[in-house]
């Protein structure tokens, strides 16, 4: 073994070795100066604490006729409820994949509420809030529902699950949920009344399959860690990225399975690269995947064919050879990718056809030492919803030749676009 | 008495709590820090930072079962911040003794220390947070992307990029008459 291999392997050690954790010198002085340092009172923050509805309640009202009033209003609740009634029986629903129409967009904000905005208006509404920390909302393909994570204690999260205004909230789960920041660790199936789930069981994690109408989960084992879960358009399957520990080595790759935990198979032949497999995604007609490798040829985002099982590396004009795009999304209607590039120690995202074209990159330009960004398509597939979380800032891009746009609501990298019908 | 029970303590103004959690998490944090910043002022400062900002705005946490991953996040996010904004000074690398006798071959293991030493030195202060949250504080990516504040993604590329960074320092260590090679591509 040269010092080379060595050098990885014992990357932990060494590095315990480097910097050896003992108390240190000035410990006691910085407890003498955080003994001198005033606590801000909990009430500082209240408003992460009450929804600004309460806040803002005007503090002196008129004394008003309410019994009139109250007639009035239940009249008038009666009529609208009424006229939802009619609406909603009426309600064409989008298809699961493909393009769609663009609804509201809903987002969580840093103080752990969820908001619904108009994105043509900019006007926005709490949809939930209250003093539980509520994030990451993931809204079902055919615009109805959506799911959203809460604070539980420690790492524990609670998986909820609404209707589309924020009535009908019921937990559906509540568990070791591995990442806030995870990209799919959750997928809706295609007719919304299950959630495919990767969570941590005993410290490892697998694959569940929540039911929307509470009955009981199903987890599966299937023989390795579980990861990137996505729904297969057209079909009864999941693919995900798993990572199974052999006897000599791990082997990570990428997989499909039914619903029912049948039919396992690799969709391509696993290796041990362990950024082999990023970001897996599948185009709208389910016959495509997408993922970036890193590590090992052919590097770059790789294009599946699902059922052949063949991929080809996905090319435009000026490529570089290494690993330096990653993150593929298709768009909607399956003709496009967007994805990020890494070039000249920058950052940016790119838009290509699929069948071939010039890398059009949209959005702003990021130093290397910046986050990248969080982005989706609009239902629509005309514009790029992205994120940039190095200053909080979200835009809607547009890679045909539209301009783009700052977006006004304060939305965090969690942010859904309703689907609806076309 | 259990880290829960001294967090609430500590949320309502009990210091000695708060002392006792801070115990807890020093000594683990201050090395942390001084990976990442390989400068042993710059570490005190922000890991003093980090502490004292976690003391100031406990009563706000909201949940005292996140204490440790909310402290660690404080700590790591000065460090981050102090490479942001210091002076611009040079750097001077510190190396603190080793633990303990070395086992095995002597010689090697002071050479992969040194090593180690040089490659780290290589990377970008924000590169290297990735790697001594992932590798020395034991952080699975998610976590590590969550208390830098950025995207898995990035996560996982900058990941990628310092091993990668890294191994190449020590190619060129190894035989300094290899090439240069441009970070994040293959020679």
């Amino acid at each position: 073994m040269t010092a080379f291999d060595r050098f990885e392997q014992n990357l932990p050690e060494f590095m315990d070795r480097l910097a050896s954790a003992q108390v240190p010198d000035y410990f006691d002085d910085m407890l003498q100066r955080t003994a001198r340092t005033r606590q801000r009172p909990a009430w500082s923050s209240l408003e992460r604490w009450l929804p600004m509805g309460v806040l803002a309640r005007p503090a002196l009202v008129p004394s008003l006729p309410w019994r009139p009033i109250g007639i009035v209003a239940l009249l008038l609740i009666l009529v609208v409820v009424g006229a939802f009634v009619l609406a909603g029986s009426q309600r064409r629903l989008p298809p699961p994949f493909g393009l769609a129409r663009n609804g509201a967009i809903l987002y969580s904000t840093t103080d752990g509420d969820i908001f619904s905005v108009d994105p043509a208006t900019g006007a926005a509404s709490a949809i939930v809030a209250g003093p539980t920390r509520d994030f990451a909302p993931q809204i079902s393909r055919d615009g109805t529902q959506f799911l959203f994570l809460r604070d539980v204690s420690g790492t524990t999260k609670a998986l909820v699950v609404a209707n589309i205004d924020g009535s009908g909230m019921r937990t559906l789960a509540e568990g070791t949920y591995a990442s806030e920041l995870d990209s799919s660790p959750f997928d809706w199936s295609p007719n919304g009344t299950r959630i495919a789930v990767t969570a941590l069981h005993g410290g490892s994690r697998g694959l569940t399959i929540l039911a929307t109408d509470g009955s009981a989960p199903t987890t599966f084992d299937l023989g390795m860690e579980v990861f990137d879960v996505t729904w297969r358009p057209g079909s009864d399957e999941l693919l995900f990225r798993g990572k199974k520990p052999e006897s000599a080595e791990t082997t990570y790759g990428l997989y499909r399975v039914r619903s029912d935990g049948s039919g396992l198979q690799p969709i391509l032949p696993v290796n041990t690269l362990e950024f082999g497999w990023q970001t897996p995604v599948v185009s709208h007609d389910g016959r495509l995947a997408a993922f970036a490798r890193w590590g090992g040829p052919p590097e770059g985002i790789n294009i599946v064919d699902i059922d052949a099982g063949t991929a080809r590396v996905l090319t435009f004009p000026g490529r570089e050879v290494g690993p330096d795009q990653y993150q593929p999304l298709f768009s909607p209607d399956g003709t496009h990718i967007a994805f990020v590039r890494y070039r000249d120690r920058e950052y940016q995202l790119n838009v290509v056809q699929l069948d071939g074209g010039a890398a059009v990159p949209v959005g702003p330009v990021l130093p290397e030492s910046a986050p990248g960004p969080f982005f989706n398509f609009s239902p629509d597939g005309a514009v790029v919803l992205a994120t940039y979380t190095a200053d909080g800032s979200s835009w809607i891009l547009d890679p045909g030749a539209g301009a783009d746009q700052q977006v006004t609501w304060p939305g965090t990298e969690f942010q859904s676009w309703q689907r609806l019908a076309p | 008495m259990d880290q829960r029970e001294l967090v609430e303590r500590a949320r309502q103004g009990d210091h000695d709590a708060f002392a006792e959690l801070a115990g807890a998490f020093v000594a683990r944090l201050d090395a942390a820090a001084r990976l990442i910043l390989r400068d042993h002022e710059l570490a005190r400062d922000a890991v003093q930072e980090g502490f004292i900002g976690a003391w100031r705005n406990l009563p706000t946490l909201r949940d005292p079962g996140r204490f440790e991953a909310w402290l660690r996040r404080l700590v790591v996010r000065s460090c981050i911040d102090a490479v942001r904004h210091r002076a611009r000074r040079p750097i001077e690398v510190e190396l603190s003794p080793a633990d303990g006798p070395p086992t095995g071959d002597i010689a090697s293991v002071i050479a992969d220390h040194e090593l180690l030493d040089i490659a780290l030195r290589r990377l970008d202060p924000e590169w290297r947070a990735v790697v001594v949250l992932h590798y020395y504080l034991g952080l699975p990516l998610p976590e590590v992307a969550a208390t830098l504040g950025i995207p898995l993604g990035t996560a996982k590329s900058r990941l990628h990029r310092s091993l990668l960074a890294m191994r190449i320092a020590i190619a060129a260590d190894l035989d300094p008459d290899l090439s240069p090679v441009t970070r994040g591509q293959y020679a």
